[in-house]
């Protein structure tokens, strides 16, 4: 504990700004490049400012890449935050859209306005579920006010749900199970048959890795 | 600084899995290798804690085409109509006012969406050149909005197109003075925008101008409610220069309901965590706004400290109207403080800029702060002077309902010219004028919404 020379000076330890590092390939289940291609996509659109846009005076064009930006993270927040089936979720992205662009004033910051309408649109749907048919058992957290969060935190669960999609299934469990069900170092050690010394250590150096894989795709590319 | 030394992986976390607040050692204020290190660490377990974060399923990341031929075709609807608009718009609105309704009313071909698209930005355009014009430019925007077949489009539009016409007929007529109208208006966009699923953004929006009607009725406890839900909403979607006229909006309303310490906190959390959206003189006027309230809460150094701030904004950037209202908000102060002299001679200046730039009523009420200052130092005939002046001044204004206030300020005048004047006598000059500049009819303005 306390103030060392940093552990290794081959490893980006303290990470920072401007590097596009490729990851190490022994320790990534895709091809690294696919990595920063498909994650860093995430976090280059969270790095750069949202321009203010006038939605009625866009482009076909326009709003074609504004729909293949924002799609993934709008889809991300009805299938795995509202738990919306993701054929129901196309056609709310969809009716997001129609929405986006009968919008007659000026937009300031376009993400943010269409994450804050997906979740109104998430809930809207839940809501009319209710009136159709049996709710899912879950759907009090679908439709929980709580479950509205900013367009970044939104943006960060997506870029960290693939994270940890690129971690090995022995990182991944051990990580689960202390950091989402709360499991002990000593739980873990009885549950992989181990020393809680050694669960420890594995939890740690998981946790490493994970930021390791966090920095690596989220690093801006210059 | 620590040159090539950074804390190790394990305190890093360890410093993680604790609050941010505890980040108090002193090579984290210094390593921003360590912070940022410590930073993506807490972002990491933050979201470990959250359930879509362990959700293994695949994301189909794959554009949906008919999404996109959907959304194109829409794109491609609206301009055309849009485009077939323009000049339609331009025939409408040709010649006086008065002529226009009748125009539409005789002829069908201007019953579009694109018409009523073009109809609101015009009206938007007019709001500060001609505001009767736009008065009727929204009219025409709802009279087309009201009578469009919604079959004709897509689910919802026609609805919205209503509420938003609506919003900015209620908009256009507040700023004529039109209370009771702009409200009726305000309700009648409420009932369109509520009956949609996506209207909340847009209802967002009518929050903003029902506060200003509410704040205008003085209905402080509901502009109050109105005005942060309003904020909150349109935090959410980004608009965060909206949201923070929605929270400057409650902020006055607070001050209205004389609770200074809440508007000035309020106005100083805009001025704080809204300082990359708002212009210069906003900034300036929360400055004066945190001055007013530290007046009326007796801080008067602090009151002065964050006026003169304003006042040297506004004078950069040439706001003579600003400056000179917050010049005048210095004398008082300083009037407030004990320094009389100092007012007084800070007041003259005052009365000679507020006169200059034709704002008569408050040159009148300056000169009556004048007036009260010599009164406390027995100067009787400058008394008499200046109250004949603050009547001349008033009368300047045109304002029918100054009438009680002129009444008062003649008596106070006679007073003086019987050196007798007093300190009570400028109170109820003042508790007068207040009386005479609020709305006649309040009661009558809280119309029932349309069914």
């Amino acid at each position: 504990m306390g103030l060392t020379k940093s552990i290794n000076p081959e490893e980006p330890a303290a990470p920072s700004e401007g590097k596009a590092t490729v990851l190490e390939q022994e320790t990534l289940e895709v091809p690294a490049t696919a990595a920063a291609e498909s994650t860093g996509k995430a976090k280059r659109e969270s790095a750069k400012p949202s321009r203010a846009v006038e939605p009625h005076l866009l482009s076909a064009d326009e709003i074609e890449v504004l729909y293949v930006e924002h799609r993934t993270l709008l889809l991300f927040i009805a299938s795995r935050k509202f738990h919306i089936a993701d054929g129901e979720a196309e056609n709310l992205i969809q009716d997001v859209f129609l929405s986006f662009l009968q919008t007659c004033t000026r937009i300031d910051n376009v993400r943010s306005w269409l994450v804050a309408a997906m979740c109104n649109a998430s809930r809207h749907f839940w809501r009319a579920q209710g009136r159709t048919e049996s709710l899912p058992d879950d759907y009090a957290n679908a439709c929980d006010p709580k479950t509205w969060g900013t367009a970044e935190e939104h943006a960060m669960r997506l870029t960290m749900s693939k994270v940890v999609g690129y971690m090995q299934p022995k990182c991944r469990e051990t990580l689960r199970l202390h950091y989402f069900e709360g499991r002990s170092a000593n739980d873990i050690a009885k549950e992989l048959e181990t020393t809680p010394r050694y669960a420890e250590k594995l939890i740690h150096n998981c946790l490493r890795r994970a930021r390791e894989i966090y920095t690596n795709i989220t690093a801006v590319i210059r | 600084m620590i040159a090539g030394e950074h804390f190790d992986e394990e305190f890093l976390i360890f410093l993680a899995e604790g609050s941010a607040e505890k980040d108090t050692h002193p090579h984290l204020v210094d390593c921003t290798d360590c912070r940022s290190a410590v930073d993506e660490y807490r972002t990491v377990l933050t979201s470990f804690a959250e359930e879509s974060t362990w959700d293994a399923r695949p994301l189909d990341e794959t554009p949906n085409p008919q999404t996109i031929a959907t959304l194109r075709a829409f794109v491609d609807r609206t301009h055309r109509e849009d485009a077939e608009a323009e000049p339609l718009v331009a025939e409408l609105l040709a010649g006086p006012r008065e002529e226009w309704m009748p125009r539409l009313l005789a002829d069908a071909k201007y019953r579009t969406a694109g018409v009523v698209r073009r109809l609101i930005a015009a009206a938007y355009g007019a709001i500060d050149r001609m505001p009767p014009d736009a008065v009727e430019i929204a009219r025409l925007a709802c009279e087309v909005a009201d009578n469009l077949d919604a079959e004709s489009y897509v689910t919802g539009l026609v609805r919205k197109l209503r509420g938003v016409a609506y919003r900015d007929l209620s908009f256009a007529l507040l700023y004529v003075g039109e209370l009771e109208k702009s409200l009726k208006a305000a309700h009648m966009s409420s009932a369109e925008l509520s009956s949609l699923d996506d209207g909340e953004f847009e209802l967002a929006r009518l929050d903003i101008v029902l506060t200003s009607i509410e704040r205008a009725t003085e209905d402080l406890g509901s502009g109050i409610e109105r005005s942060g839900r309003a904020a909150a909403t349109l935090e959410q979607y980004g608009e965060r220069a909206r949201a923070a006229a929605a929270l400057s909006a409650k902020a006055s309303l607070y001050s209205m309901a004389r609770d200074y310490l809440t508007a000035r906190q309020l106005w100083s959390s805009v001025l704080d965590g809204y300082s990359d959206v708002i212009g210069r003189d906003v900034h300036a006027e929360l400055l004066v706004n945190i001055g007013y309230c530290d007046r009326e809460l007796g801080r008067t150094a602090e009151a002065l400290r964050f006026f003169e701030a304003g006042a040297a904004i506004f004078k950069q950037l040439r706001l003579s109207s600003q400056l000179a209202r917050t010049e005048y908000n210095i004398a008082v102060t300083l009037r407030a403080s004990g320094d009389l002299q100092t007012s007084a001679e800070k007041l003259v200046d005052v009365v000679r800029e507020l006169k200059s730039l034709g704002m008569h009523g408050v040159a009148a009420t300056a000169l009556m702060d004048l007036a009260e200052i010599h009164s406390i130092r027995g100067n009787f005939p400058a008394v008499e002077r200046l109250c004949h002046e603050a009547m001349d001044q008033f009368q300047r204004t045109g304002m029918a309902t100054s009438s009680l206030a002129l009444t008062a300020l003649a008596l106070v005048r006679d007073a003086a010219a019987q050196a007798r004047a007093s300190r009570e006598m400028f109170v109820e000059v003042r508790q007068r004028l207040a009386e005479s500049t609020r709305p006649a009819n309040r009661l009558l303005l809280h119309a029932e919404p349309p069914a």
